[in-house]
């Protein structure tokens, strides 16, 4: 059931919150086992909620997603439940408030079903780097979901749930979305507050949507985008937001950068994007072919500048701020021991990858290097958004791999994320929606738009989930 | 040769015991090689950053960053809020303050 279908239900009566609740949590019950999305359901909670949603005397109209149920990634704290990260360091940790866009869902009377599989702190493209076992793909159990926000993905895809949210950093939510056949969003970095989101890469760190539509991406925005004073990067001006009335794409402007049609592009892919190019432009789309060289570095951008900022991120987890201890007979052997045995490989490879671009010695030919290359690439699209409305593409360079096949070579993991990090480097938003299938796997659709065209972008991605 | 695990790169040998002690990193016996593998590979691909032409770009600090970021504030937080705080930290005295080791007497 969409968001739409819920509150069609609970409007004419034909169904209660708790009958909805109790319709997810039995399908969750029959499917995750052979999945693995979810690390903890909260049936209990979800279940009182629901049954104070029928009975409180409540107007189903005030709250815009009465009774909807929704999940988070693991990253987002939640008052008084565990909050782990994908990480064994932080398996014991308690939220201790409720991150702004998980208040914001509450109060517009959404219901929490559960905290979802991750990458260990958002580090991974396939969800096998979670500490606690590796979510598998709904359409496929042989192959991965994509990550780092695969549990959630997972848990859309197979309608255990209609919507969640988790963090996009490089494509977090956007792969594992169009790996899984569903629409993941990313917004324009600082329309949705981070407060309460576990810092990874701070400048490229957002909140992004997983649901099945974009109507229901665009439900979940209206609720939980818009400025905090909680959280230092949010946009003090809000961004317009969404109302997906009768879209038209006539003379929309598409903007296609001939980089993203790479020699690292599956075969096959290609032609899925292309029919969804031809459609827009049987509407009225205008396709602009563009030529934006520095797309090439992206990539090598962004894995300097990530790790860097995760390698100051992780600081935190030493087990005296954060983490659980590893007793040692001194203070530095015990904060090594404890990061030791609390993380994972591939935290572990990004944190010395983001010393070694820091240290003295290398700092200027790789860190600074990188930032100034990332203010390239962001008057690189200015000056592409001049001629053009949108910018669209491939969301990932393949479809969803068997489990196992990337994991032990991190360069070619790093590839799955080469058409993302451009929108999580210049901050602007961007959406994947499903645009046909290659070997009977979904193929993603990446649509990015100008800074705070968050609206623009879900307009024009509606319209081709809904008319083309 | 300095005995070690290193990474190999174009122009030089980077010793990952060093970047894990300044890490503050315990990378175990058994992995050490197959990490500095992996990073070699990594920075042998984002090598090609060095490479590009970047002079006429601005300084950073002078471009506006796409955020409008305002003052850092610090918050009132409930009551509640600062008890699962303190719940989580790993040790708390009688009096109710928060135990560390020391750091004083380490081994440099």
């Amino acid at each position: 059931m969409t968001i739409r279908e819920i509150q069609t239900h609970l409007a004419d009566g034909s169904m209660t919150a708790r009958a909805v609740v109790d319709g997810f949590l039995s399908r969750i019950e029959k499917r995750d086992a052979s999945l693995g999305a979810f690390l903890e359901t909260y049936a209990g909670d979800a279940r009182i909620r629901a049954d104070e949603l029928d009975t409180g005397g409540a107007d189903k109209t005030t709250g815009a997603l009465f009774g909807v149920p929704f999940v988070n990634k693991d990253n987002i704290l939640v008052a008084g439940k565990v909050a782990s990260g994908g990480s064994h360091i932080l398996e014991n940790y308690i939220g201790s408030y409720d991150a702004t866009a998980i208040r914001r869902l509450k109060e517009a009377g959404a219901v929490l079903l559960g905290r979802t599989n991750m990458d260990e702190f958002g580090c991974g493209s396939s969800t096998e780097s979670s500490a606690f076992g590796v979510t598998k793909n709904p359409l496929d159990t042989e192959r991965v979901p994509g990550g780092s926000s695969g549990g959630l993905a997972a848990a859309v895809a197979s309608q255990m749930v209609p919507c969640g949210i988790g963090s996009d950093t490089g494509g977090s939510i956007r792969q594992p979305a169009a790996l899984c056949g569903v629409c993941g969003f990313k917004p324009t970095y600082g329309a949705i507050s981070r407060y309460g989101l576990m810092a990874m890469a701070s400048s490229l760190d957002t909140i992004g949507i997983i649901a099945a539509n974009v109507e229901d991406i665009a439900s979940v925005f209206r609720v939980i985008s818009g400025a905090d004073p909680l959280d230092v990067t949010s946009r003090t001006v809000d961004v317009p937001l969404p109302e997906l009335g009768a879209v038209n794409v006539e003379g929309l402007r598409i903007g296609v950068p001939k980089q993203y049609f790479d020699d690292h592009l599956e075969p096959g892919i290609v032609d899925s994007i292309e029919q969804a190019l031809r459609a827009y432009e049987q509407a009225g789309a205008v396709r602009v072919p563009l030529d934006i060289p520095i797309l090439e570095d992206a990539l090598a951008i962004y894995y300097v500048l990530m790790p860097a900022e995760v390698s100051s991120n992780m600081n935190r987890y030493d087990g005296l701020q954060y983490g659980s201890e590893t007793p040692e007979s001194d203070l530095f052997a015990q904060v090594r021991a404890t990061r030791g045995a609390g993380f994972g490989d591939e935290v572990k490879r990004r944190i010395l990858l983001g010393t070694f671009v820091l240290s003295a010695g290398y700092v200027d030919a790789y860190y600074k290097k990188a930032v100034r290359a990332r203010y390239a690439l962001r008057r690189a699209l200015e000056e592409a958004f001049k001629d053009c409305d949108v910018i669209v593409g491939p969301t990932s360079p393949t479809v969803a791999w068997k489990i196992g096949e990337k994991f032990d070579d991190p360069v070619t993991m790093y590839l799955s994320d080469i058409y993302t990090v451009v929108a999580s480097l210049a901050g602007l938003p961007a959406i994947s929606i499903p645009c046909g299938a290659l070997n009977g796997l979904p193929v993603g659709l990446q649509l990015m738009g100008r800074l705070g065209e968050d609206a623009k972008v879900m307009d024009a991605a509606h319209w081709y989930m809904t008319q083309a | 040769m300095v005995p070690g695990t290193f990474i190999h790169m174009a122009e030089s040998l980077i010793n990952i015991e060093a970047l894990a002690a300044l890490s503050y990193l315990e990378i175990a016996a058994g992995r050490k090689d197959k990490i500095a593998e992996d990073i070699g590979e990594i920075l042998l691909y984002v090598e090609r950053i060095r490479a590009l032409d970047l002079s006429d770009e601005p300084d950073p600090r002078e471009v506006q960053t796409p955020s409008d970021m305002r003052e850092d504030i610090v918050g009132n937080h409930s009551e509640v809020e600062c008890e699962r705080i303190v719940e989580n930290f790993p040790s708390v005295s009688s009096d109710g303050l928060l135990e560390a080791h020391a750091a004083l007497g380490r081994d440099l």
